[in-house]
């Protein structure tokens, strides 16, 4: 894969704008190829912004799932979505974090609850290593969401139809 | 950042370069020799290093606390010395009044009030407390990743300066847009021929 051949100048923006889009497809539902279908949530709070430096335009919108109205607003003016409250589904776990775009940068991530949270000070080397492997999985599985969106973006289906249907649910 | 508990707040690096044959003793030694070390009532505004991960006050790392698996897990301590700019004005403005009404003229050449300046800003820098600040690090060495308990612009200079000057390694933000990084990676998260 080359970057180069996409002419993205953001390309975490891209992504995430493309994944609100994914996420509403199918209820959430989003199949990652070696791994099943994992479920992304939009939550609460969203920044989008246009232009950078002293020409950008920012607006946060906040409201649970179905009321980011305003985001779909600021989407059709060509802001692109730069921060996110997301919440991963995978498996029975369940991931929550704001979601920085632009670094591919986690902030105030909420891990699921692990069966040794409630024990005091046995195997603390195996709790720390259980909350690695989760911080690891949840960054692991943004990164594949990436690549599943890169892949779709300098393949033929783009053009031919992934943006026809994300300008349609620009519009709606 | 929370590893131990709580929520975190972090960012990814790739970790390059050559990897010494002795590195669990490289890393023993690197990691003492720039622990963290307490800033004395001195006019110094800013200290650095490394501590370990369950016991900030810990420098010594009895027992290779850090290592567990195939990760280094530390801290990263920061303390620092801020004087409120308003407070260095006052002092400053009180200061300049003092020289007015011992000279018994008004006029204070540029050269002296930056004197006065300098002077009362060493003055309240050694009667500051520092503020600490704590970062937490969680290396994979085999893996060359490495994940890091901020995204703070300073911050992350102040860890990439230090991890590059204590373990000889390059240290890159990670992008997953980055050419390198995807020649190397995504086809493994991604089979790209379905």
């Amino acid at each position: 894969m080359d970057i180069a051949k996409t002419d993205l100048p953001f390309p975490g923006r891209e992504f995430l704008t493309w994944l609100w889009f994914k996420s509403e497809e199918r209820d959430g539902a989003i199949m990652i190829p070696d791994v099943g279908d994992i479920q992304v949530t939009f939550m609460r709070r969203l920044v989008l912004e246009s232009g950078e430096g002293l020409y950008s335009e920012t607006v946060v919108c906040r409201g649970f799932h179905a009321d980011l109205k305003e985001g779909k607003a600021a989407l059709r003016e060509d802001k692109k979505i730069k921060e996110a409250r997301l919440k991963l589904g995978i498996g029975t776990d369940e991931y929550e974090f704001t979601f920085k775009a632009d670094g591919f940068q986690f902030q105030t991530l909420k891990l699921p609850a692990t069966m040794n949270m409630t024990e005091e000070d046995d195997d603390k080397e195996g709790r720390l290593l259980e909350r690695i492997y989760l911080i690891e999985t949840a960054m692991r599985t943004m990164e594949q969401l990436f690549f599943l969106f890169l892949k779709k973006r300098l393949s033929p289906e783009w053009a031919a139809e992934e943006i026809l249907r994300l300008k349609k649910w620009i519009r709606e | 950042m929370g590893l131990l508990k709580g929520t975190l707040s972090l960012s990814k690096y790739r970790v390059a370069g050559h990897i010494p044959d002795n590195f669990r003793n490289f890393t023993d030694t690197q990691l003492k020799l720039f622990s963290f070390q307490e800033l004395s009532m001195s006019t110094k505004e800013k200290s650095i290093g490394w501590t370990s991960l369950e016991n900030v006050l810990d420098t010594d790392f009895q027992y290779a606390n850090y290592s567990l698996a195939d990760y280094l897990i530390f801290t990263l301590r920061i303390d620092r010395r801020i004087i409120s700019p308003s407070l260095l004005k006052l002092k400053v403005f009180e200061a300049e009044k003092q020289l007015i009404a011992e000279r018994g003229k008004n006029k204070i050449y540029k050269e002296e009030r930056n004197e006065i300046r300098d002077r009362v800003r060493l003055k309240l820098l050694s009667k500051t407390p520092a503020t600490p600040s704590f970062h937490e690090i969680c290396w994979n060495v085999s893996r060359g990743s490495l994940i890091f308990g901020s995204f703070s612009e300073k911050i992350k200079e102040d860890f990439e300066d230090l991890f590059k000057r204590t373990f000889k390694l390059d240290l890159t933000p990670f992008i997953p847009w980055d050419r390198e990084y995807m020649e190397q990676e995504a086809v493994k998260l991604i089979p790209l021929n379905q």
